[in-house]
């Protein structure tokens, strides 16, 4: 185990890939000399050169169809989309292409490529650069969309994401790169699709990823002097959704809170009610409770952006009401 | 004060699911001597007398004169010593039928839900209360605009259980038959949980239950929309395993050895998924759940036979020698059918389970993930779900192929069978 920032596991997961697949090679916008703008790249366009690692202009659209037909061609690329918020501009590549061709080529295409990304606010950046959109991305079938944690998940499910055949969003939280903790040595990889409980508790579930992952264990501790005990489970994987992991809690606890630090309209934590619903109905005791973004652009503002975020407060809040 | 089971457990014929109460031949408090004559009960075919099998008193009384009680239910209770009035396990008098120790509208302690008006529970609560046959309109919520929850449910039942300890509760969900009869907490080792497959019922296990090492308790359980539960189906192979996780929580079973065969192996999986029960081995018998291949054909047939010439031809697909199935099998397993009507409830459960003829779930996941000793056994005849399947199987699971034998070896093969479940148990430790 070594001590890592999350930032820094990302970018060990892409030197060893890199090292291990010659076919893995990463573009986008200010990814080499600069080393990215969160330094997840940092050091590797100097390890392997500028056929491998490419500096890009800002065309988020062509960015995409070149991932895709790169990824048609045999190769494992890697494309950095600066903010999440720019990610609608790749829809197209996404949704017409990338989603579909595996189906209407008849299996003959693979299409091997990663799409990272960080979103999300709490950093004062603005309606054009605080957005988490993950609920946009997991609509789409075809695609897997994840959202790692902690610093060994976010080296381990990159790997895994790397050697996966299907495209892969890969999400990353702009407030979690100094986040540190301990990361397996060697090559481990954490499997996409698998939800991982971080907390046992028995009286109230809580399902989030990323960042929210992070104030749910804040909510726990604030929950546990309130004498309840949640049950925090960090899905990771958006899609695929581990539904069995979920129907195991809500079977124990018999109460949810559905956590995403999008807007709540059409979201992802009302996708997680409605399965819930779908396989648990009869262990439910009271209603499933979301806590998300209001269906509102984020301030600039930060005592403004604060009282809109998702937050430990805010989900304990949730909690308590729904165990009325 | 120590107190001692009367029960029934097999009297009358093979396919009996309860008894009637005529007479208890002594009142409550009443001293009993071991071979007294306690109580006579009707079965199928004659009035049964049960008698002592030990000195005491007459204690309780759990099925007054004129109920019905499952065959494997516990009808009352002898003491070891004169019960005192007043003590912590009340005498209950003989004529009062149990279910009156339901709450009923006069029991509530405060209403309201008004009579007519629609209760406001939790989907948790309505199943916990129909699973323990309590009237929710009876009951008061604690939660948000007077809602029903599940501590509401806990605290009546537990008032209940203060009032009158109920050793099988009556109700809609009728607990399993369970060989011998005990008082849950007495539970010493885990029980093995037998699941029957679809169209059949618990029956199906009688002649491997008996060749079972004596030690081993049994518990047979019906399939949701088969046998005793014809009347309550289940969609999904998801629904049918928490329907007998609520069953065997009801029942004070927390850990067990499961053995399934058929759709009943796919629910063995699925409750061993689940993971509220602790699951010490698995038994599999040409289970479900490992690939997509079912004889579609069959089990739309075995759903809509009405004749007893229909179902011998349906019954000859199932297994490897016609002639190992006991004479008029088909005769009798078309009366229980007839009996418990539930035609429609198999047509549709089929439907859901098997759309396009398909199995609808996949339980190699399931298989693989099990960390306790596992053993497949499938006859090499089977033409009910290709033996093939059991290829599938992860190499921890000991597979057994037999020869000549069909898609049910716990009648075609009891002997062997029951040879391999008890090893199963046995090496689980």
């Amino acid at each position: 185990m070594a001590m890592m920032r999350y930032a820094e596991a990302l970018n060990a997961a892409l030197r060893e890939e890199m090292q291990a697949d010659p076919s893995v090679f990463l573009f986008g916008e200010d990814i080499g000399r600069y080393g990215g703008v969160f330094k997840v790249t940092k050091g590797l366009m100097e390890e392997f050169g500028q056929t491998r690692v490419r500096d890009t202009p800002i065309s988020e659209q062509a960015l995409a169809a070149m991932a895709v037909t790169a990824a048609m061609t045999g190769t494992r690329p890697v494309l950095e989309i600066m903010y999440a918020d720019f990610v609608p501009l790749t829809l197209d590549a996404l949704v017409n292409q990338a989603s579909i061709y595996n189906y209407i080529w008849n299996g003959q295409v693979k299409m091997p490529f990663v799409l990272r990304t960080q979103g999300g606010g709490g950093a004062g950046a603005g309606a054009q650069h605080s957005k988490a959109l993950d609920s946009m991305l997991a609509h789409i079938p075809g695609i897997k969309v994840v959202a790692p944690s902690t610093p060994a998940d976010a080296k381990g499910m990159l790997k895994a994401a790397i050697r996966d055949d299907q495209p892969v969003v890969f999400l990353e939280h702009k407030l979690l790169y100094n986040t540190r903790g301990e990361v397996p040595e060697g090559d481990v990889t954490v499997p996409l699709g698998k939800a991982a409980t971080v907390r046992a508790g028995s009286d109230i579930s809580v399902f989030a990823t990323s960042k929210m992952v992070i104030e749910a264990l804040k909510a726990a501790d604030l929950l546990a002097a309130d004498g309840v005990s949640a049950e925090i489970i960090d899905l990771r994987s958006l899609r695929p959704l581990d539904v069995s992991a979920i129907i195991a809690s809500i079977s124990k606890t018999h109460h949810a809170v559905a956590v995403n630090e999008g807007w709540r309209f059409c979201g992802y934590a009302a996708e997680l009610s409605a399965t819930i619903m779908d396989h648990a109905f009869d262990e439910l005791d009271a209603p499933v409770a979301r806590v998300t973004l209001p269906d509102m652009p984020i301030p600039y503002s930060e005592p403004l952006e604060t009282a809109m975020l998702p937050s430990a407060e805010k989900i304990r809040a949730a909690a308590l009401k729904t165990l009325k | 004060m120590a107190t001692h089971p009367i029960s029934i457990d097999s009297a009358g014929g093979e396919y009996m699911e309860a008894v009637l109460v005529l007479a208890w031949a002594v009142n409550s408090g009443d001293p009993v001597k071991a071979g007294d004559l306690v109580v006579t009960v009707e079965t199928a075919k004659a009035a049964t007398e049960i008698e002592a099998d030990r000195d005491g008193w007459l204690a309780e009384i759990f099925f007054a004169e004129g109920q019905e009680a499952p065959v494997g239910a516990v009808l009352g209770t002898i003491a070891d010593e004169k019960p005192v009035s007043g003590q912590a396990t009340p005498v209950a008098p003989a004529a009062t039928p149990a279910a009156s120790h339901l709450p009923g509208p006069a029991d509530a302690p405060s209403r309201t839900n008004q009579p007519g008006s629609r209760v406001i529970a939790s989907p948790l609560a309505r199943r916990l209360a129909a699973t323990a046959g309590l009237d929710l309109s009876a009951i008061s919520g604690s939660g948000p605009k007077g809602r029903i929850k599940k501590r509401d449910i806990d605290a009546t039942l537990a008032a209940l259980e203060d009032g009158h300890r109920i050793a099988v509760r009556p109700g809609p969900a009728s607990d399993g038959l369970r060989a011998p009869a005990v008082s849950a907490p007495a539970r010493q080792a885990a029980p093995v949980v037998l699941i029957h497959g679809f169209g059949a019922d618990r029956s199906v296990w009688r002649q491997v239950v008996p060749l079972l090492e004596p030690g081993i308790e049994t518990i047979s359980l019906d399939l949701p929309g088969h046998g005793t539960e014809a009347a309550r189906p289940a969609a999904s192979i998801e629904e049918i395993a928490f329907n007998l996780s609520d069953r065997l929580e009801d029942m004070g079973v927390e850990d067990a050895h499961l053995v399934g065969h058929s759709v009943g192996g796919a629910a063995a999986l699925a409750l061993a998924r689940l993971g509220r029960l602790a699951v010490r081995s698995v038994t599999l018998l040409a289970p479900g759940g490992l690939g997509p291949e079912i004889n579609a054909g069959f089990i739309a047939g075995l759903a809509r036979v009405t004749t007893v010439r229909a179902l011998e031809q349906w019954l000859t697909v199932m297994v490897g020698d016609p002639s190992a199935l006991p004479d008029g099998y088909a005769q009798a397993a078309l009366r229980q059918i007839e009996k418990t009507g539930n035609r429609s409830a198999l047509a549709a459960m089929a439907e859901s389970l098997f759309p396009d003829g398909t199995q609808g779930f996949d339980l190699v996941g399931a298989l693989a993930e099990l960390a306790v000793p596992a053993r497949l056994v499938w006859g090499r005849l089977d033409r009910v779900i290709p033996v093939a399947h059991a290829a599938r199987a992860p190499g921890f699971v000991a597979v057994h192929l037999l020869d000549g034998i069909g898609h049910v070896p716990q009648m075609e093969a009891p002997a062997l069978t029951a040879r391999l479940i008890a090893e199963t148990v046995r090496s689980a430790g």
